[in-house]
């Protein structure tokens, strides 16, 4: 790509190795929540900044399993992994509905479910799945996808656990039918019942899902922008530690440059809060072959490694054909930790350029939408009601759909046409190519790609020719 | 005039690309589609269906229920519609056991589809029913 940026790179060149603010505790920072020189903990977030400061990536899983004795075994061998791990709950799919009925009756007649049903077992259970395990060696997080999530933050919450993840946008749009300003309003007293554990000298710990939309497809100044957004309403909302995401795509420099140009504009609007960088282990069609699902759960962790983010939840070589196993998932973060060891690369003038672009594209537009209410509640509504946040592809009612992507040859992310999306003119020839209409055909093409790509070199591969595997996306 | 295609979707399945697949998919093969989106409620479709005349419904699902939720959904719409009621199709991952795919299949014929889309050969089969039906032209087929 040519760079044809007409204002400079607004910082100089940061060196990735460094910690940015903000990314390291910082005793000076009295509103990371500390009232009359108490310092309140947080598991999370004091586990983070300790391997942060040991230059140690911090691997988690994805995973979740209804029987309680399953469940705990899991967390169990996680946290004796030999890489800094952090636990994982992930809940069902019916506690994610909100329908507690359906996990009650699902769970009275011995079925297994697809997750934790942190609500439907109740505070006493909880406390004993995590009993013991739970703690500043070992923080726990839950996963959940909820658009409406009230009861599982009081659930987690009366667990005695103080991460979990999602927001007002990444749970309400790509997963939902949910109007945004529900979400919205649910999100907001969340995070303040979040952030009420302070009174306890407790600080939660909030993870944006925002830098994952639809797991592919979505230009990364998108995925920056909504994460970005998300933080900052989080904070707007109290919450005190928090991170921002990005999930991997199909071409590393500009990957890093992506997760490069976050961490900068994480370390210009969120300087009076904690906040890392988690990246997300592709998360579209994955590879159907051992070798290639293990080569792409190496470079994720590269990539983490590479761009300076502090945590990588990661995927399974099991990933394209069922629920991962405890098995499966030891072996991915052994995987990680070891691609995580090798010789770190720093990234080059390609990826400078990414990161000058994104950089640039981002920062114009979260200043646009931030300029459109006193609120960073509001100003999300409006952006999508105006069309000028944009997911493309994403079929939610409240998501104009104007705004197209393109995936290029070598796998970068480009907008084809950015609708209504207000990319300023000198900006639009660096981060646009436009195309014809593209076809379902290049689409099941463009959803394929990491999965044919990383595929294509095993011996064995099982069939998968276009366009069977077209139908079976993953997110 | 365009034969006219509503893609739905069972209510709990929240997956997207396959519907924004399938979305083109029929425009290519000359329909005007209706996309109803992800999650779909049952009566969303129904009243969908109510709404206005359609040559085709697609119910297009991958989270593994189909053969759970699709039943009810062409029980219902058999019931409440006419002879010369749409064509009514289902198609995806329907189920997770592979094995169990083949009886699902006839539960979902049986409840009132026209024809059940799954496997390797999906989209394939999926192209030769189009191909066949005579309630559109073919003329259209062609776009």
């Amino acid at each position: 790509m040519t760079t044809m940026l007409h204002q400079k790179p607004h910082q100089t060149e940061i060196d990735v190795i460094d910690v940015l603010p903000g990314e390291q505790a910082d005793s000076r920072r009295p509103a990371a929540g500390s009232e009359g020189g108490v310092r309140p903990a947080g598991h999370f977030r004091d586990f983070v900044l300790a391997r942060r400061s040991e230059n140690r990536l911090i691997l988690q899983p994805r995973m979740g399993f209804s029987d309680p004795a399953l469940m705990r075994r899991g967390l169990e061998l996680v946290r004796a992994a030999t890489a800094p791990t952090i636990g994982t709950i992930t809940l069902d799919s019916y506690t994610r509905m909100g329908d507690l009925e359906g996990a009650r009756r699902a769970l009275d007649a011995g079925k297994e479910l697809n997750g934790y049903p942190i609500v439907t077992y109740g505070e006493e259970r909880n406390r004993r799945l995590v009993d013991g395990l739970l703690g500043a060696a070992f923080p726990i997080q839950i996963r959940h996808g909820s658009p409406l999530p009230e009861p599982i933050f009081r659930a987690l919450i009366a667990a005695g656990i103080e991460a979990t993840e999602g927001g007002p946008i990444s749970y309400c749009l790509p997963y939902s039918r949910v109007p945004l300003a529900a979400t919205v309003r649910s999100w907001q007293h969340c995070c303040r019942m979040l952030a009420g554990l302070e009174q306890n000298g407790v600080v939660g710990h909030l993870e944006s899902f925002g830098g994952c939309m639809l797991g592919q497809l979505c230009p990364p100044a998108m995925l920056l922008t909504l994460t970005l957004l998300e933080a900052r309403f989080f904070r707007e909302h109290g919450i005190k530690s928090l991170s921002l995401s990005y999930a991997q795509g199909y071409n590393e420099p500009q990957d890093v440059g992506a997760i490069l140009a976050l961490r900068q504009l994480a370390s210009e609007s969120l300087q009076d809060v904690d906040w890392h960088v988690v990246v997300y282990c592709f998360m579209g069609n994955f590879p159907r072959s051992r070798s290639g699902s293990r080569r792409l759960i190496e470079d994720s962790a590269r990539l983490a490694v590479k761009a300076g983010a502090a945590r990588l939840i990661v995927k399974t070589g099991a990933e394209a054909y069922q629920i991962p196993t405890i098995e499966d998932n030891l072996e991915a973060i052994e995987w990680s930790r070891l691609a995580a060891a090798q010789p770190k690369a720093l990234p080059g003038a390609a990826e400078h350029r990414h990161r000058e672009a994104l950089y640039a594209e981002t920062s114009a537009l979260l200043a646009a939408i931030l300029d459109l209410a006193p609120t960073v509640g509001e100003a999300i509504q409006i952006g999508f009601r105006e069309g000028y946040l944009d997911v493309p592809f994403c079929l939610h009612p409240d998501n104009r759909n104007r705004a197209r992507s393109w995936l290029d040859g070598d796998g970068s992310i480009y907008w084809s046409d950015p609708g209504r999306i207000p990319l300023p003119a000198h900006l639009r020839d660096a981060v646009g190519r436009p195309r014809q209409i593209s076809t379902s055909r290049d689409l099941a093409k463009m959803l394929a790609f990491n999965q044919e790509r990383y595929d294509a070199p095993a011996a064995a591969r099982p069939d998968h020719s276009w366009p069977a595997n077209a139908d079976v996306p993953e997110v | 005039m365009k034969p006219r295609a509503l893609l739905t979707t069972i209510p709990s399945d929240s997956h997207s690309w396959n519907l924004v697949f399938m979305e083109m998919f029929l425009a290519e093969h000359g329909f005007e589609v209706e996309n109803l989106g992800i999650c779909a409620p049952y009566e969303l479709t129904y009243a969908a269906v109510r709404a206005e005349p359609r040559d085709l419904v697609v119910v297009s699902t991958v989270n593994g229920h189909g053969h759970l939720e699709g039943p009810a959904l062409a029980r219902h719409l058999t019931e409440t519609t006419d002879p010369g009621r749409p064509r009514l199709v289902i198609g995806g991952k329907l189920g997770t056991e592979v094995a169990a795919l083949e009886r699902q299949a006839a539960e979902l014929r049986a409840a009132g589809y026209d024809a059940v889309f799954y496997g390797p050969a999906a989209l394939a089969d999926f192209v030769e029913f189009l191909a066949r039906e005579p309630a559109w032209s073919g003329a259209a087929l062609l776009a």
